[in-house]
């Protein structure tokens, strides 16, 4: 059988003992004793070993506990991002108060001209924020989200062949404008809804449900 | 190897260690306890392997305390990859290889080396201790600490090999080299 590494070693030591057996023998026989380190040397290496002990950085609670503050500024970072992002990019629609029908439709609708029927496809634009809405926020008569419709009215008042020509949703009035096709179609629901009439005395178009019947005159 | 509790504040619990990586751990872990017991074990054979390379007592004395404070901070870190006596006469040969490279300077002079082993007190025949010192003084650096390692701590010829960084042949010829030197010297002392 090959003798392994180990034995090898041991075999080459042995030999080398036996070779030197001579001065070996007188070396072990008259050795020099050990040196003592000195006491002061001594006692400093001890302090320094039981400083060390009581001082090791890494036992301080503040390190020890650094996977469990992590974990939590982790968490508390995940919150704060999902809230920004949220906020940013929350859609109209996703709460009651962002289904309600925008008011803006109602400025919108009454406004709308003869060159604006002939518009037939839909465009969607980025800020800057169309002329009459601005107007009809100080009128409080829309929020910070606007539609812009292109209708035609009838002979008896019903609105018809309502045509999105731009639209703006968002969160506050100076964040970007995002398309929403559900905002959209509720601003066209609304105006649907209702129908124009000569109202009252001033004889302006007034905007009324569409169902509504003037009472019978007595 | 068999704990003597001969130094004081070592803990009950270090007390029944007997393993060198053991009381290494154990003083990772915080046992103050451990370290004296390492230390214990360790400080004369280091600093009069340290001793018999340098001569110079200040400059032995720094390099053992350099030793015990890389030992301590490397505590942190102490993985057991081989036997600790080996790897803290390794750490040792390496301060005393750093220590002549740092500075540049040429191994310690013979005569200062000589004149430090002289004032050893040696055990049997006085003299011839004596005169064995001088000529452990004389051999060249290398040389001098593969004699030590062997004659003094027991290393077999691979431990010494690994402890100087040179494969098992160099350090068997250098222990060759040292023991002719040694028996030249002893028969002409003889004669």
């Amino acid at each position: 059988m090959k003798p392994d590494n180990r034995t090898l070693r041991q075999l080459a030591d042995a030999e080398f003992e036996t070779e030197f057996e001579d001065v070996t023998t007188v070396l072990r026989n008259n050795r020099s004793s050990d040196i003592d380190v000195p006491r002061r040397l001594d006692r400093k290496i001890r302090e320094q070993a039981r400083y060390n002990v009581g001082h090791d950085p890494s036992k301080h609670w503040i390190f020890s506990r650094v996977p469990q503050l992590a974990l939590v500024a982790l968490l508390f970072f995940s919150i704060s991002l999902y809230f920004l992002m949220g906020l940013n990019s929350r859609k109209p629609g996703q709460n009651q108060h962002d289904r309600a029908v925008p008011e803006s439709v109602h400025s919108a609708a009454l406004t709308a001209t003869p060159a604006e029927r002939q518009l037939k496809t839909r465009t969607r634009a980025s800020p800057p924020v169309p002329p009459r809405a601005r107007v009809a926020d100080p009128n409080a008569s829309s929020g910070h989200s606007w539609v812009r419709l292109k209708f035609t009215v009838g002979d008896n008042g019903i609105v018809q062949d309502i045509t999105v020509i731009e639209s703006c949703v968002r969160q506050s009035p100076q964040a970007t404008c995002a398309d929403d096709d559900q905002y959209d179609d509720y601003a066209i629901a609304s105006v649907r809804s209702n129908r124009y009439d000569h109202g009252g005395e001033t004889e302006e178009l007034v905007l009324i449900p569409r169902d509504y019947r003037p009472p019978e005159p007595r | 190897m068999t704990l003597v509790i001969s130094q004081s504040g070592i803990s009950p619990e270090t007390a029944v260690i007997d393993s060198d990586d053991q009381l290494m751990r154990a003083y990772c872990r915080g046992d103050g306890g451990a370290f004296d017991a390492l230390y214990g074990r360790y400080k004369r054979p280091l600093y009069g392997y340290i001793n018999r390379n340098c001569g110079d007592t200040r400059v032995v004395d720094e390099l053992f305390q350099d030793v015990w404070l890389r030992v301590i901070v490397a505590s942190r870190k102490y993985r057991a990859a081989g036997r600790f006596r080996s790897w803290i006469f390794t750490l040792t040969h390496n301060c005393i290889v750093d220590h002549y490279r740092r500075a540049d300077r040429e191994p310690m002079p013979h005569t200062t080396l000589v004149e430090s082993a002289a004032d050893h007190s040696p055990e049997g025949d006085a003299e011839l201790a004596a005169r064995i010192a001088r000529v452990v003084a004389a051999l060249p650096l290398e040389q001098r600490q593969a004699f030590c390692l062997r004659e003094e701590s027991g290393f077999s010829i691979a431990e010494i090999a690994e402890i100087q960084g040179v494969g098992v042949e160099a350090a068997k010829s250098r222990l060759r080299y040292a023991y002719q030197k040694m028996r030249i010297q002893l028969k002409t002392d003889e004669t």
